[in-house]
């Protein structure tokens, strides 16, 4: 089955801004006005994705996201801490949900098609794009718009820093500290023809623990089989969460003759559980720009043992 | 969809572990229901909930949501080695919240080092690794999150991914009962004070309950080369959104009605060829009256039997879909049609055909379950019974 990707949209940080979206896009109908800010940059993402979209009202929806409200789980926890249990906030228990962004998204755009929401850790906006792809080759939708997003909060950062997962300001790039991001990004898949394609989008589980990314053995296979897809303009967009994965990710590349060039938007982006599909955005946009066979696999890992690999190719359209 | 074959099952809810103890439960009209007793909410009473009994999870896994899907995805798989790269996919809406929101109750403002062993389980996504890694499966994995959809939804993508040629899929969903959804249901003035009653005039609103529920799905001709047992089919799914609301449904019930469509559209079964429905029946005015409207437009009076067993079990959110699907295959492989736990006096503006009291012993051939959610989510799954 061929996927194509008909849209992109990406919500990412400023270079400069430390991995914080500092300025969201104006929204214009008074509704999106008043949706919390994951949310916002969700529907952000999926409007500049969904120009080539035919028919709104089938579109179906998946949508990815790590933590999802988490701003109104701690606002709702904090009125039944502050005020008592029983004045917690109707408004951010709903918005608490996962499914919350997604919905809104359903009900703003007026698509009625299938709305799914997955949290996969930090391959939750591959889960999203992979789910997209078996509605489409099982004949479940046309057209699916995937979406993922995740915000930076305090409280989640204080969570990573309390088992001591984060990066220090200042502290040496070798270091295996993680530094976090936030934003959302969208593609608009479908099964017609088009210059840019989904070529694979594979997914596996090793076992880890729940805080840990997979060993360099773990990860080699299937980033080895990546690496050497055929092509001559082949590129690999690396997860590099933190220095020590990043070597690891490089050790394996090494053994690929011809090397494939390697990119790294962590950086940019920061660490983060939609970061993924920024990833994809970006390399899209890469293979787009690049000449007519040009690919890049996209490699995600996750905490707790996820990988995945996501291969898109400039083709003749 | 063509078959995906049942070959096993797991569950464990209020009403105890394992199929035999729940379809004893169902047979006896025994309601799992009883006060609160896992926290305490100043200010918010025990009102009825469907809790697991203590002695069930004690030891399984520190965060409860995990040790409820350990239990029933142990029994599911039968400890079975799955060869081949298959998929996980569970259903939850708050994953490792009970013990997160407990960290966050007691520590907040602090740096959250102290206790922190509770925040390690609280993303959704933990509950498919842990299981992946207990059960020691290297492969792909997804949660499904749409809220009291999210395993319905599980198991449908599993089902998918086997009509995509994957050699199994392990689906389901838990989730335990918290803070966050105990307050925030009531915040939504949707719980009920007395054991919840679907589609009774009187009704007052859901009784929350938790669990969890787990089928092994395989392609059938390989589990019928393997001599597996099967339970059953998994033979459509069917999803949509509503675009109206994100708490309240579609008032002409739109979306369900569609998922119900294409659900049967995907099993290739007409509506007439229906033989009992396992409705989503909440016990809100608002969901039981719209579900109602969808199953009148769909079914040809006098219909299937309609019941919900959320009046046994409790509304166990992300868990329910998986096992009120549970209960649709045991259903079929019992001939057996649970009763509504609750219903006294049905409201006459919802014209269905209720199962009796005390449940109908008849034959069964397919069965639809139906799981809407927040934000106005969708989900019907129909299942066929297991032919030699």
């Amino acid at each position: 089955m061929k996927v194509t990707l008909l849209g992109l949209g990406l919500i990412a940080p400023g270079v400069g801004d430390a991995g914080r979206v500092r300025t969201l896009p104006q929204l214009e109908d008074i509704r999106a006005k008043r949706l919390p800010r994951l949310e916002h940059m969700a529907l952000a993402a999926a409007r500049q994705a969904l120009a080539s979209a035919t028919d709104l009202r089938r579109l179906a929806l998946v949508f990815g996201t790590g933590y999802g409200g988490l701003t109104a789980t701690r606002d709702f926890l904090e009125g039944v801490a502050t005020r008592g249990p029983e004045f917690g906030s109707p408004l951010s228990f709903q918005q608490s949900v996962h499914h919350s962004p997604a919905g809104q998204i359903s009900i703003l755009l007026g698509s009625r098609g299938p709305a799914l929401t997955t949290s996969a850790r930090e391959l939750s906006g591959e889960s999203a794009l992979r789910i997209a792809t078996t509605l489409l080759a099982t004949g479940r939708a046309e057209e699916v718009l995937v979406v993922a997003a995740d915000e930076w909060t305090p409280a989640l950062e204080a969570g990573y820093r309390a088992f001591g997962s984060l990066a220090a300001a200042g502290q040496a790039a070798s270091s295996g500290g993680l530094r976090m991001g936030e934003g959302a990004a969208a593609v608009l898949l479908a099964k017609r023809p088009g210059s840019l394609q989904l070529e694979t989008c594979t997914m596996t589980g090793h076992t880890c623990p729940v805080l840990a990314f997979p060993t360099r053995e773990q990860l080699r296979p299937l980033l080895l089989e990546a690496a050497g897809t055929p092509g001559d303009e082949m590129s690999v967009s690396l997860a590099a969460p933190n220095a020590p994965v990043h070597e690891a990710e490089l050790s394996v590349l090494a053994e690929v003759t011809p090397r494939p060039t390697a990119w790294v938007d962590t950086e940019t982006f920061g660490f983060h559980p939609s970061a993924g599909l920024l990833r994809t955005v970006a390399a899209a946009m890469r293979v787009q720009a690049g000449p007519v066979g040009s690919a890049c696999a996209v490699h995600g890992l996750a905490l707790g043992g996820g990988q995945s690999i996501t291969v898109l190719r400039h083709v003749r359209a | 969809m063509r078959g995906v074959a049942i070959t096993g099952l797991g569950i464990v809810s209020g009403l105890g572990f394992g199929p035999a103890a729940h379809l004893q439960a169902l047979r006896a009209s025994r309601c799992g229901l009883r006060p609160l007793s896992l926290f305490a909410l100043p200010g918010l009473p025990p009102v009825p909930v469907g809790e697991v009994d203590a002695d069930l999870v004690r030891g399984q896994h520190p965060s409860r949501t995990i040790a409820l899907a350990l239990l029933a995805a142990r029994q599911a798989t039968g400890n079975q080695e799955l060869s081949g790269h298959g998929v996980v996919a569970v259903g939850t809406t708050t994953g490792g919240i009970l013990e997160s929101e407990e960290h966050y109750l007691r520590h907040r403002g602090q740096d959250g080092r102290t206790d922190r062993a509770l925040l390690r389980y609280h993303p959704a996504g933990a509950v498919a690794d842990v299981l992946a890694a207990e059960l020691a499966l290297s492969c792909e994995r997804h949660t499904f999150s749409t809220a009291c959809s999210s395993s319905a939804n599980a198991i449908g993508y599993g089902a998918a991914c086997i009509q995509e040629g994957k050699p199994w899929a392990l689906v389901g969903g838990a989730d335990s009962l918290s803070r966050l959804t105990y307050a925030g249901f009531h915040s939504l003035k949707l719980l009920s004070d007395e054991p919840c009653r679907p589609f009774d005039q009187g009704r007052r609103g859901l009784s929350l309950g938790e669990g969890a529920a787990f089928f092994l799905l395989e392609d059938e001709a390989r589990a019928r080369r393997r001599g597996a047992p099967i339970l059953g089919r998994v033979d459509g799914w069917g999803c949509s959104a509503d675009a109206y609301h994100m708490t309240a449904p579609h008032p002409e019930g739109a979306g369900a009605l569609e998922a119900m469509r294409a659900a049967l559209s995907d099993a290739e079964v007409d509506a007439s060829h229906v033989d009992y429905i396992n409705a989503h029946g909440t016990a809100t005015p608002a969901n039981d009256r719209v579900e109602g409207l969808a199953l009148a437009a769909l079914f040809q009076a006098p219909g299937p039997l309609v019941s919900s067993t959320k009046g046994f079990t409790g509304h166990t959110l992300g868990a329910a879909g998986a096992m009120e699907a549970v209960f649709c295959v045991m259903a079929l492989g019992a001939g057996f049609a649970p009763p509504t736990a609750g219903l006294v006096d049905p409201d006459p503006t919802i014209p269905l055909r209720h199962v009796p009291p005390g449940g109908v012993a008849t034959s069964l051939r397919v069965a639809l379950s139906n799981s809407f959610g927040f934000g106005g989510n969708n989900a019907s799954l129909v299942f066929g019974r297991a032919t030699p």
